[in-house]
């Protein structure tokens, strides 16, 4: 009989005179010895128990054959097992493309949140980095070409696009644009530009002064008259 | 390239011919073994269902220099393991549900077949695993270590304390007659 390393033999649960019949009954039903070993065994003439388990071994392993044959498969059971690793398959072909799909929406996600990050990082606006150097190899900087905001101009175009608005507007909000348009026709119009703008002589002014002074005291007229009286001494023209 | 590395290889790529001859090879014996350990056939067929299918999705981490058979039932043993774990914790049904034996007798034999079902299901799973392996499946004791991961010497301690109980319990019950007219060849049985 081969011995295992880790083979605990049955003697606990046999008596001691009976150990050696059911060691050879073992080897029989392992099928490493004959059934005539049982046959010739002198110790089965005198003990009851083992010709009772040599009558129980036969009668098992009888069973045991004749049992395994009589088990039949279902009939539809390959089918449903077919079916079954289908399905499996298309559930896996299924989490494969969702895993791939999250995997890259995640790297478009990661992409996105490190260009914003460059984006912070960096001093001035984003630019390609071809025209980056282009502007660098092309000698200094241009001129800043920021036109100064015109607070006219800017009114005027939000008026402008306050008529063309296309939302219907109630009646004290559609006064607005007029109201603006008007302001902004005073703000933005270039004063020199006026035909009837005359720009005032030195001499004139002071005429032009004292109408606009009044009314005012005895005092300071008569202060404001000399004032008058020796700015017209004074000359324009510059010496030659 | 052995058969069994040629036709698993054909069936991881996809080819349902494959899969149907797999299945067809391993179905019968992997039911009949799921059959005897759970001793439930609807419970069987569930099993050998899932069986197959954590076959299908392990395929590929099989050992091609091993032979196919002894991982296909270890997977079922595994199963059914898992199996009467989760029935031991599910509510028991009532008898009227549950697919007994039929308990009237016609003979003498038919009774001492529902003793020995009887003595081999009320053997602690190890035991029965073993028992049903070697004397049903016909495997050696190398198999059977493989199939359920254990030592060759633990799995021949485990089938002869199962036989002894077998035996005992046939014993002890008077289903089986000590003097025989004639003494059947004993060991010729095995498969």
């Amino acid at each position: 009989m081969t011995r295992y390393p880790d083979w605990d033999t049955t003697d606990d649960l046999v008596l001691p005179e009976c150990r050696a019949t059911v060691a050879r009954l073992q080897q029989v039903l392992d099928g490493t010895a004959p059934a005539t070993v049982l046959e010739i065994d002198p110790h089965t003439h005198h003990c009851l128990t083992c010709r009772h388990r040599i009558a129980a071994a036969q009668a098992l392993l009888l069973e045991l054959t004749t049992s395994v044959q009589a088990v039949a498969v279902p009939a539809l059971l390959t089918e449903r097992i077919l079916h079954a690793v289908q399905n499996q398959r298309q559930a896996q072909l299924r989490r494969r493309a969702y895993t791939l799909a999250a995997a890259a929406s995640l790297a478009i996600v990661g992409v996105g949140l490190v260009l914003h990050d460059r984006t912070k990082s960096s001093p001035g606006p984003m630019m390609p980095s071809t025209s980056s150097s282009v502007e660098l190899s092309s000698g200094p900087p241009p001129t800043a070409t920021q036109q100064p905001v015109r607070i006219g101009d800017q009114l005027t175009k939000a008026s402008q696009a306050l008529r063309e608005t296309s939302r219907p507007l109630t009646e004290p909000a559609a006064v607005a644009p007029q109201l603006i348009g008007r302001l902004t026709d005073t703000l933005a119009g270039p004063l020199m530009s006026d035909p009837e703008f005359k720009p005032a002589r030195l001499g004139d002014l002071s005429q032009a002064a004292r109408n606009g002074l009044e009314p005012i005291t005895g005092t300071a007229q008569k202060a404001y008259s000399r004032l008058l009286r020796d700015m017209s001494a004074v000359t324009t023209k510059p010496k030659s | 390239m052995t058969a069994d590395a040629a036709l698993v290889r054909r069936c991881l790529s996809g080819n349902p011919a494959a899969c149907r001859e797999l299945v067809e090879r391993f179905q019968a014996e992997v039911f009949r073994l799921c059959q005897r350990l759970l001793t439930h056939t609807h419970d069987a067929e569930d099993v050998t269902q899932e069986v197959f299918l954590r076959v299908f999705r392990s395929l590929n981490r099989w050992d091609c220099t091993r032979p196919l058979r002894p991982w296909v039932l270890g997977i079922a043993v595994n199963r059914c393991r898992t199996w009467i774990g989760q029935r031991a914790k599910r509510p028991e049904l009532t008898e009227y549900l549950q697919e007994v034996p039929d308990q009237r007798q016609t003979d003498d034999t038919l009774e001492l077949q529902a003793a020995i079902l009887a003595a081999v299901e009320s053997l602690r799973h190890e035991y029965r695993e073993v028992f049903v392996l070697f004397h049903e499946h016909g495997q050696n004791y190398e198999e059977i270590a493989e199939v359920v991961g254990r030592p060759v010497g633990t799995v021949k301690t485990w089938l002869h304390r199962a036989r002894l109980e077998v035996l005992d319990k046939l014993r002890i019950r008077g289903l089986v007659d000590p003097n025989p007219t004639a003494t059947p060849p004993v060991g010729g049985e095995h498969p």
